[in-house]
């Protein structure tokens, strides 16, 4: 079970495949550049590294493929409705919200605290926390009024995370069109 | 114990107040006022309580702080009649006083005659006499509290604590906390936390 939390990690491993890969693709590149009139002689031999990197590199997203699937747990999204996703998304759709849960993954706050933390008294704040609560990203306990992030908010928090940062890198090595 | 008229006549009492039963960091078990109840004993001993009527509140924070995020829920309980009460009465004492007949007729009964068939009744509803033998045999009861019945929604509840030890059960939901090991297990979550051997999840919720 740990395996799922171990995304991140998995996640870091691949992009240093990746990039492992990239660069042995670039050597073999200049490498075909340099000994381009060799080629017409010998005919390319595929580097074993590549093929191995290559090889490692489809067995993580295998692996990663296969954590999510429907078998090991988690429904494919094909089998996610377009309205329970926004179900999921919507708690953390709110700066003030993404600010609780970052907050309460640190330590349980008292409502007061949170009241601090998002400059918002009473009834606004509770607005945000009961969003949370009701999809079980939050927990209250009764007895001490603190307030807790649970496992799923942390998950779903780290994954919205991941998603972004992934979307920011791709749109950061897009070639800027020319104006 | 419930045979014999005198005692019961003894043994019944109403809440003047409300009344915190027990409280501590993650549990708090309280009485609205205008509650009956009756003292159960075992052999001339104190064994608990067989609470009459509807409301005793059960506050329970089933939640286990882990790295991963919090895991287990917090829990506000609305116990109706029956409940058995495992539990030391000196502050049922203290917030009570004799019913009078007005608080018979508010149950339905004019006399403690009726009121005694009902207590047999719910007695015999709860197997009363299994939670005497099962009382006399708690080591010490000044130390540990057992509270048996039903929610409003009909659910069993069921609670056992001590000073190092819970343990919770109601519909679908079983939480357990000593020195050795937390459990908590609901529909969605399976917790096991050994103190010395780490964590286990087996699921942590469906989207």
């Amino acid at each position: 079970m740990n395996k799922r939390f171990d995304i991140d990690e998995e996640i870091e491993t691949l992009r240093g495949l990746k990039q492992e890969v990239q660069k042995e693709l670039n050597r073999l590149r200049k490498d075909r550049k340099d000994s381009a009139v060799q080629e017409l002689a010998f005919p390319e031999i595929p580097s074993s590294t590549h093929e191995e990197l290559t090889a490692v590199f489809d067995q993580r997203v295998k692996r990663i493929i296969s954590n999510l699937s429907t078998k090991n747990g988690f429904p494919a999204p094909k089998d996610i409705t377009a309205e329970r996703l926004a179900d999921l998304i919507t708690p953390l759709a709110n700066e003030d919200r993404i600010k609780i849960i970052r907050a309460l993954g640190n330590e349980p706050m008292t409502f007061t605290e949170l009241e601090s933390l998002v400059n918002k008294k009473g009834g606004a704040l509770k607005h945000h926390l009961d969003q949370l609560i009701h999809e079980g990203y939050v927990v209250r306990k009764r007895v001490r009024g603190h307030y807790l992030v649970t496992v799923k908010g942390n998950l779903v928090h780290r994954m919205l995370n991941w998603i972004a940062a992934s979307v920011l890198e791709m749109n950061d090595a897009e070639p800027s069109t020319p104006s | 114990m419930l045979n014999h008229q005198p005692l019961l006549e003894d043994s019944l009492a109403i809440t003047r107040r409300p009344t915190t039963l027990f409280s501590r960091d993650d549990l708090i078990l309280s009485l609205p006022g205008r509650s009956l109840w009756i003292r159960l004993e075992q052999r001339e001993n104190h064994i608990g309580v067989l609470f009459l009527d509807d409301g005793l509140t059960l506050f329970l924070d089933a939640v286990f702080e882990t790295e991963f995020g919090a895991v287990g829920d917090s829990y506000e309980l609305v116990l109706c009649s029956p409940v058995v009460g495992l539990i030391p009465s000196m502050r049922l004492h203290e917030a009570s006083r004799t019913p009078d007949a007005s608080d018979l007729r508010a149950r339905g009964a004019d006399c403690m005659t009726e009121i005694k068939k009902k207590v047999k009744a719910y007695a015999q509803d709860v197997n009363l006499e299994n939670y005497l033998n099962a009382g006399s045999f708690l080591v010490d009861p000044k130390e540990t509290m057992t509270i048996s019945g039903t929610d409003t929604k009909n659910h069993t509840i069921q609670l056992h604590t001590s000073l190092e030890h819970i343990r919770f059960s109601t519909k679908n939901v079983f939480y357990e906390k000593n020195c050795e090991h937390d459990v908590f297990l609901d529909e969605e979550t399976l917790l096991y936390r050994d103190r010395l051997d780490g964590v286990l999840f087996t699921e942590w919720g469906g989207f």
